[in-house]
């Protein structure tokens, strides 16, 4: 296929399917088939434009074939096609967990679902500011709803102040992208191309979009509202915010610093604290917490110090190991997400005092938790070690020592939290939540506690056999698969490193979307 | 390839145990134990030529990127080690073999995990790179989590000693990466060859302390000692492998292997001879007084640890020869004694001295593999720890002119060390095997007794041919130092001053023995600090510092969440302001005075706002902007801008008057500092934005791009209207998108207050006391009961909102009116005034008034007023047109000419309006369907007949098909 259709179709598929959902929606397994067709669909154009971009190359296109300058542009590189397939599998992964657990009950959920991810890819493939800020409106409004799509008491208290932080970023956006087309009179990226290096007006408006990015990227101090709201979600939703929604964030930031920023190193002992400090803070907000997804949500804050920590050195190496980092990372947190959510379906709850012993009772899901968040912490031979290997040492090699540092002793805390949830929730004596493991309604909603649990013998195993199975299976897949990318992480190393070189030296990036 | 062999293929092993021991229940370990046997005879065959000093490598690309490769190589060191490694994990899995009742069904993980470990332990010895060789190091400590921590039944245990190597890891890959940066290559061969790079660099202290750090953490040297006494909770085959024989040596390894690199730098030596013959002498005091036998044992490991690693710091040939022989005769005595102890416990129930003693009667071969390997431990001859012993001294007494202060301290600990591990190795034996018997043993089965009996032996038979030592030590301390000590081990070298060193010890260790009632007094009265203690502390200590890092996140105040945007937003003005190279001046572009009309009336009506007290004024006010903007629109000349600022603010009021009835009419009020604060923030902000927009984006001309729009827009697109052409055509993906995010807005309308309780609905209570600290006030805050559904917003039936007859007949004019003009608007958009938008809040006008006129209950029982169909229809359309683009060629959202019959041409960009248009109309109709009053029924939903009775009173097929899977 050209790459006009594979760099269009990551944001029209899923934006078809969603309004496909919506008309289909009383009819779930309709919706279910659009959804996963299309997020197949998203992630086999991921693999052709990985295959397009392979040597440093990048591709554009022109949407509506307006002369030249006047239309808006697609783009991809290396690093976008990497993200975007990677992000595809990480979706369909969650979407199938969100089935599993019947989470896609609500007649909105998959259309919500398939908006998202329409935001997400459009995010990634555009190659103008304001169709950004269109993509990322359209990628949070669908947030908005899945976040708050239980409907519980907790779920719109979380909800407004999600909704309330991110309008107020995307405020943010809107006035930086202003005040940037106010200077230079564009919104294409590569028209803005270095424009911020020697030019303090442009690069005012530069910095508001920074800052706006950054919220949604929830770098400290703009992080609280992420462990707040993502808590609350259900569990598969969670688990595609988590993939998705602030890697997105930071994908924006690597292409900003690029692109708009030329990587201009003055930059760059601001963006080395911030990717200490937020590596720090989140770290202790989740050794702090006493619930899974809570020291997961805070973790996630943690992880973004790692993932922009390439943003401080900006060598080859360094973005190299940022972008191996990020590219595992959304599998694992994923994943661990998953596993939460699993516990939380099976037992009716994720807080660590309550749990113990699932490793005599759910032995897999044990397992699946066990290598991701050895993954998280970067103990080899996970595809996290290998990450965390590559950015510490580019971190070292250009005596960025206290970057390095941070960076490992932040990694102690990771292992210890995970050794928190891991004595938590599977070790110890079973709880009578996890011996009893409960029914479980869609949407998380329990069934009250009063009502009598079939008990049939003959038909219960089979019905939690099943629900169990696709529970655990996502995690356990994913976890095997950290473990293999460790392995053969030369494989994606290679892949990775044109990707990185292109971010460092943008020129094939620019004149595609300059010839597009 | 042997050695990656070698290694796969104990791995490989590992991954087969769990299912073999199905058919062979627990004597699959020792077909494991065979196993590693056989490969230690392999190994033992390579002895000839690596302890001559060749050297056997093999390498396997793994990150050939990041300069890794899994390379591997055996010289007389790693030789040691990986005969230790295996033949000691031949013993102890024959042991585990016969310590695991045959129906344990936690037989297959112990076996898999030491065979797991053994592995992870031999690549560890043998790895070629450093960072090979740390994957390794991490392994080891992961295996040992699991091994000591079990089910969860050594959970404490298990964490403290994962948290301590963890950290003593991670230290050691800070030192490697540095190491490997110094260097410039990962690979173990070409750093020993040459070292200068990395101590030449500036971070080498900084690489020797991370490495130091990583040894005596694993290595269980002060102060990080405590982990391994606590790691005895697991099985004694584990103690006996991984917290005796091997993996607390990795430590030792590793300082054996980096001794080429430091082994001139001072802070290396000083450091490990303190550390090391300090803990020896520590770990042999603290031994003396426990009573379990496996903290004894623990203890004693501890101080026989730090014996080798000060040693190791000595640096002299000899000194590194003589801990080569006692690595190996330590290995040997301690399995053996921490497996009698296994089997004593087994035996008996039990492991304290105070319950043990005359066991020798009944277990005679328990009595001896314990006697021999307690004597050799203790130092006497002829067995292999006194040959130890005496090198060890003799090592110190030659380096004593270099070491001066150092070496005599080092003297006086180790003989300090010396005669408590006399001591105790006495009380081990006496308290257990001699004496009054105090607990009655069962019969050991002679399969359980052959393994320490054999560890036993070995140390007779090593001890009394101790020359055939000769070429190990020497090949090792060749690997480590480059030199040959030309070492030859002997029991007997004449009345040398080590031998009367040894006489001291024996002298006062059994002065020890003799006053040891008066010993265990005084021992009694001193107490210390246990260092698990401690580490709980900082554990606890670091969990509340988590808390409090954390607890920001727990606030329900959104504005707690927006200060610190807004306050970085502030920052960013305000270096830029302060930076002073923006031109702050007026705007040289034309500019009118009726401008700074609309600038006070703007001002004016943000008075307003924050005056009002009523949400409604509030609303009102901040209404009134949207109008002025939109008056500025039309001053500009921008009619498509105003006409849609109009209707949009219109609808607003519309849709905040119909959800405002719900809400209390006043806003909380906060008190007076968080008024301070919000103003504050608020007028710096508002301050800056406003400059910024002032400085930035006033004082230009036309943009290139929006020039091109004018100039071009006609020819290229057909359309006159360039907001219209813009919008459809040039832009059409934004507009796209921002089309989505309505039909979310009003999807999302639609899914929520579906969750709205379905009970018979109340009249509004007179008045909602509103808690002052609530900050959202549309729900009810009940913690109590956090997954209950939100309830609070209630709906009430009743007729239209203007009860009025004229109005419901004026307003089907109306209506019929508002919907021809809207499709006018929409036809007509691309050349004049109109469009999708415009058109679409034509038509919500209409049905809004429709609303108005004849109530909810009609709009609610309307066959055409639907959300769904209508949003997902116009979503269609509008994604549909751009595929349709795509797949005529033209290209995605391409623009072009529909000809319709009738020889009509039409901008094909009109089938992109309507969509918009629907999605507008969908979402004004939702706001007015399921936001206005009296939502009472929703359309019968298929699956509703699924519904359990717990979920009957939810509505709607959230919860319908609540439970059963089919």
């Amino acid at each position: 296929m050209s790459p006009a259709v594979l760099l269009v179709l990551p944001f029209a598929l899923p934006l078809t399917a969603a309004a496909l959902t919506v008309l289909w929606r009383h009819h779930r397994e309709a919706q279910r088939i659009t959804t996963f067709a299309s997020v197949a669909g998203v992630a086999a154009c991921g693999i052709g434009l990985v295959r397009a971009t392979r040597d440093g190359v990048a591709v554009a296109t022109d949407i509506g074939a307006w002369p030249r300058g006047l239309s808006i542009v697609y783009a991809v590189d290396g690093y976008a096609a990497l993200l975007l397939t990677t992000m595809a599998i990480v979706a369909a992964v969650a979407l199938a967990f969100a089935a599993g657990r019947g989470e896609d009950r609500h007649p909105m959920f998959l259309p919500m679902a398939n908006v998202l991810l329409s935001g997400v890819f459009g995010s990634l493939v555009t190659a103008d500011l304001f169709n950004l800020f269109v993509a990322y409106e359209v990628m949070l409004i669908a947030s908005y709803v899945l976040l708050t799509l239980r409907g519980g008491r907790r779920q719109v208290r979380a909800g407004v102040i999600y909704v309330a932080v991110n309008l107020l970023a995307s405020t943010a956006f809107l006035l930086g992208t202003g005040l940037l087309y106010g200077v230079t009179g564009t919104v294409n990226l590569a028209a803005l191309n270095a424009v911020v290096p020697g030019d303090p007006a442009a690069t005012v408006g530069a910095g508001v979009v920074a800052v706006a990015v950054a919220v949604k990227a929830s770098l400290v101090p703009l992080h609280g509202w992420l462990p707040r709201a993502y808590v609350e979600a259900g569990p598969a939703v969670t688990a595609l915010f988590a993939g998705l929604l602030t890697k997105v964030g930071v994908y924006t930031l690597f292409r900003l610093y690029s692109v708009v920023f030329a990587g201009d190193p003055v930059w760059q002992p601001l963006l080395v604290a911030i990717a200490a400090i937020t590596m720090v803070v989140g770290v202790l907000g989740a050794v702090g917490r006493g619930d899974v997804r809570g020291i997961l949500a805070f973790h996630m804050v943690s992880q973004v110090g790692y993932l922009v920590l390439p943003l401080g050195v900006w060598t080859t190496a360094a973005v190299t190991g940022g972008i191996v980092y990020l590219l595992q990372y959304i599998f694992v947190k994923g994943s661990l997400f998953l596993a939460a959510g699993a516990v939380e379906t099976l037992t009716g709850t994720g807080a660590l005092d309550r749990l113990g012993g699932m490793v005599r009772t759910r032995p897999v899901l044990a397992t699946g938790f066990l290598l991701s968040a050895l993954a998280l912490a970067g103990i080899p031979p996970t595809s996290g070690f290998v990450g965390k290997y590559l950015l510490i040492r580019s971190a070292f090699e250009t005596d960025a020592w206290l970057l390095g540092a941070t960076a490992v002793v932040v990694s102690f805390f990771t292992l210890l939290s995970m050794i928190k949830i891991w004595n938590g929730v599977f070790w110890g004596e079973p709880t009578e939540l996890v011996t009893h493991e409960r029914t479980q309604g869609p949407l998380g909603l329990e069934v009250p506690a009063a009502t009598p649990r079939p008990t049939s013998p003959s038909t219960q195993p089979l019905v939690e056999r099943r629900r169990a199975l696709e529970l655990i299976a996502p995690c356990v897949v994913i976890g095997v698969a950290t473990l293999v990318l460790g392995v053969a992480a030369q494989w994606l190393i290679a892949l990775v490193e044109p990707a990185a070189a292109g971010l460092i030296d943008p020129s094939a990036y620019l004149e595609a979307v300059r010839a597009a | 390839m042997s050695l990656l062999a070698a290694l796969a293929a104990v791995f490989g092993l590992a991954a087969v145990l769990p299912v073999l021991v199905r058919p062979l229940g627990r004597d699959a370990g020792y077909l494991a134990a065979a196993v590693l046997l056989g490969m230690a005879g392999w190994f033992g065959l390579q002895g000839r030529a690596v302890l001559a000093g060749d050297t056997v490598t093999t390498e396997l690309a793994w990150l050939p990127a990041a300069d890794v490769s899994l390379a591997l190589r055996l010289d007389a060191l790693s030789w040691l080690f990986a005969l230790i490694v295996l033949g000691i994990g031949a013993a102890v899995l024959a042991y585990a073999a016969r310590y695991f009742s045959a129906d344990s069904p936690a037989i297959a993980r112990y076996l898999a995990l030491l065979t797991f470990f053994a592995g992870a332990m031999l690549g560890l010895v043998l790895a070629d790179d450093i960072i090979v060789l740390f994957v390794f190091w991490e392994l080891t400590s992961i295996s040992s989590f699991f091994l000591i921590g079990g089910l969860g039944e050594g959970k404490p245990g298990a964490t403290r000693a994962l948290l301590v190597t963890g950290l003593g890891g991670l230290a050691l890959l800070a030192g490697l990466i540095l190491m490997s940066v110094a260097a410039g290559t990962s690979s173990l061969g070409a750093i020993l060859a040459d070292p200068a790079p990395v101590t030449a660099a500036p971070v080498a202290p900084a690489i020797v302390l991370l490495l130091l750090l990583g040894a005596t953490t694993k290595s269980a040297q002060l102060p990080f000692h405590f982990w391994l006494p606590g790691a005895m909770v697991a099985p004694t085959p584990v103690s006996t492998y991984l917290h005796a024989a091997t993996m607390v040596k990795a430590g030792i390894y590793l300082l054996f292997r980096f001794t080429p690199v430091f082994a001139g730098v001072p802070l290396w030596r000083t450091s490990l001879v303190l550390v090391g013959f300090g803990t020896a002498a520590f770990g042999a005091v603290v031994a003396l007084k426990q009573d379990d036998l496996k903290a004894l044992l623990a203890y004693s490991t501890v101080s026989q640890l730090g014996l080798l690693t000060g040693l190791i710091g000595i640096g002299s040939p000899l000194a590194l020869a003589t801990a080569a022989i006692y690595t190996l005769s330590h290995a040997l005595y301690k399995a053996a004694l921490f497996m009698t102890v296994g089997i004593v416990e087994h035996e008996t129930g039990t492991r304290d001295l105070r319950r043990l003693g005359g066991l020798r009667g009944r277990l005679p071969l328990v009595a001896a593999a314990g006697g021999l390997a307690a004597i050799s431990m203790a130092g006497l001859p002829p067995l292999l720890g006194f040959v130890a012993k005496e090198e060890v001294f003799a090592s110190l007494l030659e380096s004593r002119a270099e070491l001066a202060t150092l070496g005599i301290v080092a003297l006086v600990l180790m003989v300090v060390a010396s005669i408590g591990t006399f001591a105790y190795s006495a009380r081990y034996y006496l308290g257990t095997f001699e004496g009054p018997e105090r607990t009655r043993p069962h019969r050991a089965p002679l399969g359980f007794v052959l393994p320490p009996l054999l560890l036993g032996a070995g140390g007779v038979v090593l001890g009394l041919a101790v020359p055939w030592l000769d070429p190990l030590a020497n090949g090792v301390a060749m690997a480590t130092t480059g030199i040959d000590p030309e070492l030859h081990l002997g029991l007997w070298h004449g009345a040398t001053p080590a031998l009367l060193l040894s006489l001291l010890v024996v002298a006062s260790g059994l002065a020890l023995i003799a006053l040891r009632n008066a010993v265990e007094r005084a021992q009694g009265r001193v107490a210390l600090r246990r260092g698990d203690a401690v580490f709980d502390g900082l554990y606890a200590a670091t969990l509340a510092l988590g808390k409090r890092f954390g607890s920001p996140a727990n606030s329900l105040s959104p504005a707690s969440y927006l200060a610190p945007i807004l306050g970085t937003l502030v920052l960013v003005a305000a270096v830029a302001v302060a930076r002073g190279q923006i031109d702050l001046a007026g705007p040289p572009a034309p500019s009118f005075a009726a401008d700074w009309v609309v600038v006070v009336l703007v001002a004016a009506c943000i008075a307003g706002v924050v005056q009002a007290r009523t949400r409604l004024g509030a609303v009102a006010a901040l209404g009134m902007t949207g109008f002025v903007v939109a008056g500025w629109f039309v001053l500009l000349g921008a009619p498509d801008l105003a006409l849609t600022q109009l209707l949009v603010e219109t609808l607003t009021i519309a849709v905040v008057i119909v959800v405002f009835r719900r809400l209390p009419s006043t806003f909380a009020r906060g008190g007076p500092r968080r008024k301070i604060v919000a103003a504050v923030i608020a007028a710096a902000v508002g301050g800056f934005a406003g400059l910024a927009t002032f400085a930035l984006t006033g004082r230009r001309e036309l943009s290139d791009i929006g020039a091109r729009f004018l100039a071009e827009g006609e020819s290229v697109t057909g359309g006159s209207n360039v907001v219209n052409t813009i919008l459809v055509d040039f832009r059409a993906l934004d507009t796209l998108g921002e089309t989505t995010v309505l039909a979310v807005a009003a999807l999302g309308i639609y899914a929520l207050v579906r969750l709205v309780r379905h009970d018979p609905i109340p009249r509004p209570e007179p008045t909602v006391p509103v808690e002052p600290d609530e900050p959202p006030d549309v729900f009810e805050a009940r913690e109590d009961d956090p997954e209950e559904a939100i309830v609070h917003l209630r709906m009430w039936s009743g007729p239209g909102t203007i009860d009025s007859l004229i109005l419901q007949t004026v307003a089907n004019g109306l209506g019929v009116m508002m919907l021809v003009a809207s499709l006018w608007l929409l036809v007509r958009g691309h050349n004049a005034v109109g469009g999708g938008f415009i058109g679409g809040l034509t038509a919500g006008a209409a049905v809004v008034t429709f609303y108005l006129s004849h109530g909810h209950e009609r709009v609610w029982q309307s066959r055409w007023l639907r959300v769904t169909p209508m949003v997902g229809a116009g979503l269609l359309v509008s994604a549909g047109y751009g595929l349709a683009g795509m797949l005529t060629g033209a290209g995605f959202l391409a623009g072009g000419k529909l000809s319709l019959p009738g020889g009509i041409d039409v901008a094909a960009s009109l089938v992109f309006d309507i969509g918009v248009y629907l999605v507008v109309v969908g979402m004004v109709t939702t706001i007015v369907r399921h936001l206005g009053q009296g939502l009472a029924e929703d359309e019968p939903e298929p699956d509703r007949r699924d519904r359990e009775p717990a979920a009957s009173v939810l509505t709607g097929p959230v919860v319908g098909d609540q439970g059963v899977v089919r």
